[in-house]
């Protein structure tokens, strides 16, 4: 048995999490003179998301996009109406993001992130490498993120951040109405760590991709799109301390397709393959055409690039479609030039775990040119889009001290990530400036823990991790996206409900433990899916929507809100401002 | 197996050990070996912090890139 040394530490600001969102505040927050600590389940060097690196960050570009007469309020507009940014689905949100996203996501470069070349590929002015994503001109840069990481944590601990790796946290601490911190597990030490704090951030993960299971039916955790922490462990914090937790009741696609059998498209056929990746059938017939950008200096820049977007959107989505009426198609750089080519290389080297993969294919001397890629169609179903409410852009939740930010507001990328965790940082340090030290309340939840954490390591026989993993994932599966009524959502509480009784985990060391606590935050965060789709019954269509657009949109103007109170669920319904 | 640790090159400094997000890798007496492989999800950190280039990671079979030439 391990005898669990507790140790307790003191902040003016606790972050939970050490993603991009997690450091961003960080930072932001010492700049803005609070003591801070961040509580990181695995290292923040080469955690999160962002953990290998990105090769590209979304950001509004004042001194290109205002001359070509694309203003704030025309990308505010695009990312909401796209609905391709969800989480809490807020104007308000969205608004922080793009008006602050051009002087912080251009401060990455201070931290020693190349985002400045001179090879004549794809620059505008400043030697910025713009590409195309999701809007009607570019907005995402092209730079060297494969250590962001490691750069922002540096910074970080240059200003003074103290960052507790291996640190999992696993209940949020409460005095009365306010958050006063969090008590965490060691994932390699026999320790318990208290943080007593002013105000609380949740950095944690926004999609919770370990509800549903492979669809290639690989048993290895390498078909996530997202590394294992993403288990959606801040929303069962947040509702256990009684911060509403919206949209669980809707599912996103991870992708419509991917390259067989690999689990990622990193973008396809755009992305880190743009310009020249295009999609052909089984007869060479071009599907998707590839995709080049317009040149900046071309007067009609603003429409001939409009045009040039909606024309290959267009396109991309007969994909699945046909895929759906059974075609064979491939995905496919035969046009590609050396010089594409090997800006091709240089992205899949950047964007995380794609430098796997270009490893993979280096070693076996694939030649992009004429290896064809056959797509395996999709859906694959991906719980849930969700985020913790906040009241307002301050990013306080309804819960008094405790924040929330990055992808738990915005389902965005890194530029969302990185935005709205240094603006809740800010307010999160100016906020812990007008309250006093909080009382230490950590003794019932520290023998609330060393009690779960014993009775885990106890159970000498009991189920592994990964059987209680499955078995949830298994159930979900077979329901989610499927049109409902009460009846089967009364069933499939009751399913869950009964899968969680028969539940004994067991775990023979700190690593399998950990693991054991992250598969039990997926049941919580089952229990509150289920809870939401029951709430949202009488407003929109199926159970999890898997429709055209993806993800939500919001027609009535109310989110489904869920969390506990004394372990009971609760849903509330909350104004989210839209028309 | 997806991590191959090249036994000669390894200095057993720890640093892919201290920063491998999935807390596969581990280090006792000798070189770092993974003790956890499932759960590598092949994000290719300890390939890249390795100071002495004695790790590589490749996909597994399961999940590796399947391509035609036509």
């Amino acid at each position: 048995m391990n005898d669990f040394t507790v140790k307790k530490h003191a902040a003016d600001v606790l972050i939970i999490g050490g993603g991009i969102a997690g450091l961003a505040a960080a930072i932001r927050a010492r700049e803005h003179g609070a003591e801070v600590i961040v509580l990181e389940k695995s290292h923040a060097e080469r955690s999160g998301n962002a953990g290998s690196g990105i090769d590209h960050i979304q950001s509004y570009v004042p001194g290109i996009h205002e001359k070509v007469g694309y203003h704030p309020e025309d990308m505010i507009e695009e990312d909401y109406g796209w609905g391709g940014n969800p989480g809490l689905k807020r104007k308000d949100l969205i608004e922080l993001f793009v008006r602050n996203s051009g002087q912080d996501v251009i401060e990455l470069a201070s931290y020693g992130l190349k985002f400045h070349f001179e090879d004549g590929l794809f620059l505008f002015p400043g030697g910025l490498r713009l590409i195309a994503q999701f809007h009607y001109l570019p907005t995402s840069y092209h730079f060297e993120g494969r250590d962001i990481k490691r750069a922002l944590t540096n910074r970080a601990l240059e200003l003074g951040a103290n960052i507790i790796n291996r640190s999992h946290v696993r209940q949020l601490l409460k005095n009365g109405e306010a958050v006063t911190g969090a008590v965490a597990l060691g994932v390699r030490e026999a320790v318990i760590t208290v943080v007593n704090a002013k105000t609380t951030i949740l950095a944690t993960s926004g999609r919770a991709s370990r509800l549903t299971a492979s669809v290639t039916g690989s048993d290895s955790f390498e078909w996530y799109s997202a590394p294992s922490a993403a288990n959606g462990s801040g929303k069962t914090l947040a509702a256990r301390a009684g911060a509403e937790v919206v949209n669980l009741e809707f599912s996103s696609l991870a992708s419509s397709y991917n390259l067989l059998n690999y689990s990622f498209s990193v973008g396809l056929p755009s992305g880190s393959w743009w310009p020249a990746g295009r999609v052909i059938d089984e007869d060479g017939n071009v599907i998707v055409e590839r995709n080049q950008g317009v040149a900046f200096d071309d007067p009609d820049y603003r429409d001939k690039y409009r045009q040039r977007v909606e024309h290959y959107s267009e396109q991309r989505n007969r994909i699945a479609p046909l895929l759906e009426q059974g075609k064979t198609l491939y995905f496919d750089l035969a046009e590609a030039t050396d010089e594409e080519l090997n800006y091709i290389w240089w992205c899949l080297g950047h964007e995380g775990k794609t430098g796997v993969l270009k490893h993979h294919l280096e070693k076996r001397g694939v030649d992009l040119r004429k290896a064809k890629f056959p797509l395996r169609p999709g859906p694959r179903r991906e719980a849930v889009p969700s985020g913790v409410w906040v009241r307002d852009a301050t990013t306080e939740t309804s819960v008094a001290n405790l924040y929330a930010t990055g992808n738990e507001l915005i389902l965005g990328g890194g530029g969302t990530a990185l935005v709205t965790g240094y603006a809740t940082g800010i307010a999160a340090a100016e906020r812990a400036k007008q309250l006093g030290a909080p009382a230490d309340v950590s003794a019932p939840f520290v023998a609330a823990l060393r009690r779960e954490a014993e009775s885990i390591l106890g159970q000498k026989d009991g189920d592994g991790w990964q059987n209680g993993e499955r078995a949830l994932q298994t159930l979900l599966d077979n329901y989610l996206g499927k049109p409902y009524n009460d009846r089967v959502l009364t069933q499939l509480a009751q399913l869950v409900a009964r899968l969680r009784g028969d539940l004994r985990l067991g775990a023979g060391n700190l690593h399998e433990l950990n693991r054991a606590l992250e598969v039990l935050d997926l049941y919580d965060l089952a229990e509150l899916v289920v809870a939401a789709a029951r709430e949202r019954k009488s407003s929109l269509g199926p159970f999890i929507r898997t429709d055209e657009d993806r993800y939500p949109r919001e027609k009535d103007g109310v989110s489904v809100g869920v969390y506990r109170q004394d372990g009971e669920i609760r849903t509330t319904r909350l104004d989210n401002g839209c028309p | 197996m997806a991590i191959f640790i090249d036994q000669e090159k390894c200095n057993s400094c720890g640093k892919c050990v201290e920063i491998c997000p999935e807390d596969v890798l581990w280090l006792e007496d000798g070189p770092a070996w993974a003790r956890y492989p499932k759960e590598c999800w092949h994000c290719g950190s300890c390939v890249y912090d390795c100071p002495t280039g004695a790790i590589e990671v490749d996909l597994e079979l399961d999940v590796s890139i399947r391509y035609v030439e036509f």
